[in-house]
């Protein structure tokens, strides 16, 4: 998560951490964009291997960005994936704070 | 989604969902089903298949493609911009369908003429809402799908062919569409060796 910012900290101090990390961003992005899936779609749509993308995905259920829930479609298990209103949140204020930096950085 | 990189994802998770070719055989099956009603007595079988279609589609799904590509449920823009496309495309269809009725039942006093033009008025009265439909859920094919039902219409009236040959042309070539796409999504995404380890 971010920490307070300093009065003449770099703009990046502000960015989100948790969000930041290339394979996690990959991963809200997609979550963002849809209502809920299970692991086999986000793993199919990010190109993520089936480790990193638990680690990354438990990464961000312990930030609360991530709900998991587990269930069971006839006799096959179901880990449905869905992006918490914090998690929602977060991504939306990253993209926020990442736009400005990016657009100086393309001047 | 105003983003431009996130409508992409979007889309590409939806096309995930209508791109494996199901729908396409199951609407080739249904203008195969429209042509066997012209030609026999089963005048039901377009409303069978209307009724069967999308349990069929839904049962399908889950057990061919979803472990394949896994389980989404889509962003609630989509779902309401789905639903409105959906009813578009069926009022469009049932208007059209009950004009086409009328033109039946009324067909002893339209003269030769408009008899003569059947086959492209059946395209046309079919091939509108698949149009429509195709254009409102983004599957541009249907479009195509709609052309060529018009184009097999126009070729059965051209060259005097029997009654529903345009819907049977067409209608096979919808389905073939549709093993094509199927066959090519069940070769691009075999079924995951370890599937029980695909947890978090």
């Amino acid at each position: 998560m971010s920490e307070p910012s300093q009065p003449h900290a770099h703009p990046l101090s502000d960015i989100d951490r948790v969000v930041h990390a290339p394979a996690r961003l990959i991963i809200l992005s997609q979550l963002y964009v849809i209502e809920s899936a299970d692991f086999l779609f986000i793993q199919q749509q990010t190109g993520l291997t089936q480790g990193n993308l638990s680690s990354h995905m438990s990464n961000l259920e312990a930030a609360g960005y991530v709900a998991i829930e587990k269930s069971f479609v006839g006799k096959r298990p179901r880990t449905l994936l869905r992006l918490t209103d914090s998690g929602r949140k977060a991504f939306q204020t990253y993209v926020a704070n990442m736009r400005p930096l990016l657009d100086v950085l393309g001047d | 989604m105003e983003n431009p990189q996130l409508s992409e994802l979007e889309r590409r998770a939806y096309r995930a969902v209508v791109d494996d070719g199901l729908l396409d055989i199951l609407l080739g099956i249904m203008l195969l089903g429209f042509g066997l009603v012209t030609t026999t007595d089963v005048d039901y079988l377009p409303a069978v298949i209307l009724v069967i279609a999308f349990p069929l589609w839904r049962r399908l799904r889950s057990t061919l493609i979803e472990p394949r590509i896994g389980h989404v449920g889509l962003h609630a823009s989509r779902m309401s911009k789905i639903r409105r496309g959906k009813r578009k495309a069926m009022a469009l269809f049932f208007l059209l369908t009950i004009a086409l009725i009328a033109f039946i039942l009324l067909k002893g006093s339209l003269g030769s003429q408009s008899m003569d033009l059947r086959s492209i008025i059946v395209a046309v009265v079919l091939g509108i809402p698949i149009a429509a439909g195709g254009f409102l859920l983004e599957m541009k094919r249907w479009v195509a799908y709609a052309l060529l039902m018009l184009a097999a219409g126009i070729f059965e009236h051209v060259n005097g062919l029997a009654n529903a040959t345009g819907l049977f042309l067409s209608g096979s070539a919808v389905v073939a569409s549709g093993l094509f796409l199927l066959a090519r999504f069940l070769y691009r995404h075999p079924v995951p060796p370890n599937e029980a380890s695909l947890d978090v």
